[in-house]
């Protein structure tokens, strides 16, 4: 669907009364004709040609059923009418049109009476601004020209080309470890011009040595999505050339978002019940320097509309056939300190760069992308190390959450079920090692988490188009929407998690798999990604599955997978904290757990606990991909494994540095695995140092980065399906190993 | 929170036996522009509790959702334009889903309803 064309005919054409006597226009308001009644744009402009040159279709408005056709010339316009209006029209499948004349007035309508500013003085934004004919009219060609000959990276809407560091999309943010050289010769005059202005020679913070920039090639109507660059990414001011084409740029600031970190409303906010937006436009001509430093670049969004034209001064500007912007940054080492905490990813946890992140990703992000999923996996692994995607904290989300539940009063009549169900209520082994965990690394974890796994993904593609999928514990959401035939829902038991999903557009909620807020039967398939390895003794694994399988339709499926015992790289399980014993019994007992933990860790929590993780190679944290070393199940089975293999591997390497009692027949099942928060992403952050504080989590200074365990029970071969099995009204139709993970498919009977 | 996703959703506290559908209670809504699939849509009504979605659109201040659906409706674009528009472009930003047989009341906030129980609602 045009949406371009859509803001256009919404900003400039004024909808006809019906039935008022009509001055004859070259412009033709079509009523009962657009895509969403199946008729492109393309097929309106081909049917109306005949009847003269059509100079544009646009959409009226946002219902897709009305257009509106401009022709060149008047009299065509009135010959389509004659001919077309209120008679079936057979080459547009039959429909009968409702057409009137349309007068175009740009100045009445455009973008919502916002006025577009030609100076930034008169935005009144602080550290916004705009220095008109920064280049000269030869500097430019030569820029353009240099950049022409270099090679692009294709974008889903335009085209890029990263100097001095690289701006990864996805992470949006830039890998300082992966610097590729210094800003080239074409623009060393311009940046030792810019080195001299005031915002930059001045300003608080350094912005010198400006040592990135990013060239980006915006095709005619294409715009960009309202966003805040990355605080963490970038110091200083930003500095974006616009050359060879105009435009104008929207700035957005919302003055009532006060739920950014909590997610919890104020009472302010309930009462108005909406956030304010702040706008301010600002036209960008060929040749102007932005200059954005303070509050212009901390907290306020910008966003160019996608738009052919822009309305200036009550006139039409057309865009030029492209704009190429030349954005120079100097990139941040350490954390943001800024003072507009609600925006800055380096102080708050989980903050979205833009409220319309969908749409970032969107343009940014293409499908072709996962073509590479690969690369990027890697790429993030050492970013993961090395430190750069997004930060977090404790803010919150579990107190958050906590907070949302306590709003409520509980009736009576539920408490009184207290003491039936205690034994599937979430026992703290989980709360604090589980759900704490991934609440306090959500960002971080996200960010390096977008390899999709073939064997999902294939399951995914296998259901019939128009399916509705639940994702059980979906965490970043990587599988939502991987199938676009399909309707997906997420939930998962993290808030933060849930948040990134929702940024992305996804369709989540907060929910607890043993508890799926679903009516039964409803959906066609069902999915448990990596999720029922953190859930801590067998009752509540099936319970679970029983879950997944309530929710589906008779004959629906349900996909399984949790890391195995048996990794493929036996060099990952060195870097797990064995827990101590065998966790046969439910562990739902506080007390018990902590006794439990003492056990292997003497007094204080974890500090205690030796960690093998002296190789930290950038596969560490990747989910899904891996496993451990073989070891037997629980209670007692074998698992069908042949007890001489058992006997030869059974304990991890270095497992004598545990204070278990070391009985080496022993089956190891119960794990911490680490996860490696980055030194400069914590460190600013209240939450990782309360963490630290209380021994929730540790520092780890050879790599720079504080570490939180993560509990886990990896599963022994076989021992999944024993526990689906133990599931009734459904069978194993499938069941295999894959890149160390165990999995089945189950169909619901 | 899209209204078929609140055509999913049912309060399953323990001895809830009428969990659905959940009330909404609106405090913000917004529109956000899906692609219009008709196969989807013709799919996807068998599925639905209908009555919970008409009740649910008019909660929403759509009225123009017939409060019982036949098939041959499913022919007519317009009709399809609407139940499109109603089930998949509109979204409960701010607000709240609340039990009809408890009252519980869960909240949703930037779009993301929490379901999670307290302890002693499972």
């Amino acid at each position: 669907m045009d949406r371009t064309s859509s803001a256009d005919a919404a900003g400039g054409f004024i909808k006809p009364k019906p039935g008022a006597e009509q001055e004859p226009t070259a412009h033709l308001f079509v009523a009962n004709c657009g895509p969403a009644v199946g008729l492109s744009v393309n097929t309106i402009k081909t049917v109306f040609s005949a009847f003269g040159p059509v100079e544009a279709v646009r959409l009226a408005g946002d219902s897709g059923t009305r257009v509106v056709v401009s022709f060149e010339n008047v009299q065509d316009a009135a010959a389509a009418k004659k001919a077309l209006d209120g008679q079936k029209c057979e080459d547009l499948q039959g429909r009968v049109m409702f057409m009137q004349f349309s007068v175009f007035q740009p100045p009445v309508l455009a973008e919502d009476h916002l006025p577009v500013m030609t100076t930034s003085a008169d935005c009144g934004i602080p550290g916004l601004v705009l220095y008109p004919d920064f280049v000269s009219e030869v500097e430019e060609q030569r820029l353009l020209a240099s950049v022409d000959q270099l090679s692009w990276q294709v974008l889903a809407k335009r085209r890029v080309q990263h100097y001095g560091y690289e701006f990864l999309y996805k992470l949006r943010n830039v890998d300082l470890s992966q610097k590729l050289g210094d800003l080239p010769p074409f623009v060393e005059e311009v940046v030792s011009r810019l080195s001299k202005l005031s915002e930059l020679t001045e300003s608080r913070e350094p912005s010198l040595p400006l040592d990135q920039l990013t060239v980006n090639e915006y095709p005619r109507g294409v715009g960009l999505s309202p966003h805040i660059d990355t605080h963490s990414a970038f110091e200083g001011s930003i500095l974006s050339l616009s050359l060879a084409g105009s435009c104008v740029m929207e700035f957005r600031r919302y003055t009532n978002e006060s739920s950014d970190e909590s997610g919890i409303r104020t009472e302010h906010d309930k009462e108005s019940g909406k956030s304010q937006m702040e706008r301010r436009a600002l036209f960008l001509p060929p040749r102007s320097l932005l200059v954005l430093s303070d509050e212009a670049r901390y907290s306020w969004h910008h966003y160019i509309p996608h738009h052919k034209i822009d309305y200036v001064n009550g006139g039409v500007v057309e865009r030029g056939l492209r704009r190429v912007s030349f954005t120079f940054r100097k990139v941040r080492r350490g954390p943001c300190k800024c003072k507009f905490v609600r925006y800055c990813d380096s102080q708050v946890e989980g903050i979205p760069s833009s409220p319309f992140l969908s749409n970032m990703e969107s343009e940014e992000c293409s499908h072709s992308d996962w073509l590479n999923v690969e690369t990027m996996a890697d790429t993030s692994a050492e970013l993961s190390e090395d430190g750069s995607p997004g930060w977090n904290s404790k803010t919150l989300p579990q107190t958050e959450t906590e907070k949302a539940v306590n709003e409520v009063e509980t009736p009576e009549e539920t408490r009184q079920q207290l003491s039936q169900y205690f034994s599937i209520r979430t026992p703290e082994i989980e709360k604090q090692y589980v759900h704490k965990v991934y609440d306090a690394i959500a960002p971080h974890f996200s960010s390096t988490r977008f390899a999709k796994w073939p064997k999902v993904a294939a399951f995914l593609d296998s259901l019939s188009p128009g399916s509705v999928i639940a994702d059980s514990g979906c965490g970043n959401g990587k599988y939502l929407g991987l199938n676009p035939s399909c309707f997906f829902i997420g939930c998962d038991i993290s808030p933060a998690l849930v948040a990134i999903c929702a940024q992305r557009g996804h369709e989540a909620l907060v929910a607890d798999a043993l508890h799926l807020p679903y009516r039964s039967g409803f959906y066609d398939a069902a999915i448990s990604i990596a999720v029922l390895h953190h859930l801590s003794n067998d009752q509540r694994r099936v319970r679970a599955v029983e879950e997944l399988v309530r929710v589906v339709r008779t004959g629906g499926k349900v996909l399984i997978t949790v890391w195995a015992v048996e990794q493929e790289d036996s060099k990952l399980v060195q870097k797990w904290t064995p827990l101590q014993g065998k966790y046969t019994e439910s562990w739902v007992d506080d007390e018990e757990v902590t006794s439990h933990l003492k056990k292997s860790s003497s007094t204080s929590s974890l500090d205690m606990i030796q960690e093998f993780d002296g190789n930290a190679e950038g596969k560490l944290d990747d989910e899904e991909e891996f496993l451990g070393e073989r070891e037997e199940e629980q209670d007692g089975h074998r698992g069908g494994l042949s007890s001489l293999a058992e006997s030869e591997e059974q304990e991890p390497s270095d497992s004598n540095s545990l204070p278990a009692a070391g009985k080496v027949q022993e089956p190891q099942q119960e794990y911490f695995v680490p996860w490696h928060l980055p030194y400069h992403r914590a460190e600013v952050t209240g939450a990782s140092v309360a963490a630290l504080a209380s021994g929730f989590a540790r520092k780890d200074d050879k790599k720079g980065a504080v570490v939180y365990n993560r509990y886990y029970h990896v599963f022994a071969e076989g021992e999944l399906e024993r526990l689906t099995s133990k599931v009734k009204g459904a069978v194993i139709v499938d069941s295999f190993y894959d890149k160390s993970n165990w999995c089945v498919i189950l169909q619901k009977l | 929170m899209r209204l078929l996703t609140h055509n999913m959703l049912s309060c399953n506290i323990k001895g809830v036996t009428k969990g659905f559908p959940l009330s909404i209670e609106v405090q913000k809504l917004d529109t956000k522009e899906t692609d219009f699939n008709p196969d989807f849509l013709r799919n996807i009504i068998p599925k639905l509790e209908w009555k919970a979605f008409h009740d649910a659109a008019v909660s929403v201040g759509l009225n123009d959702i017939p409060e019982q659906v036949d098939p041959v409706m499913l022919e007519y674009t317009e009709f399809l334009q609407k139940f499109h528009h109603a089930l998949l472009e509109v979204h409960l930003e701010e607000g709240a889903l609340i039990c009809p047989e408890t009252g519980r009341r869960f909240p949703v906030t930037k779009g993301v309803p929490n379901m999670l129980l307290l302890e002693d609602e499972v």
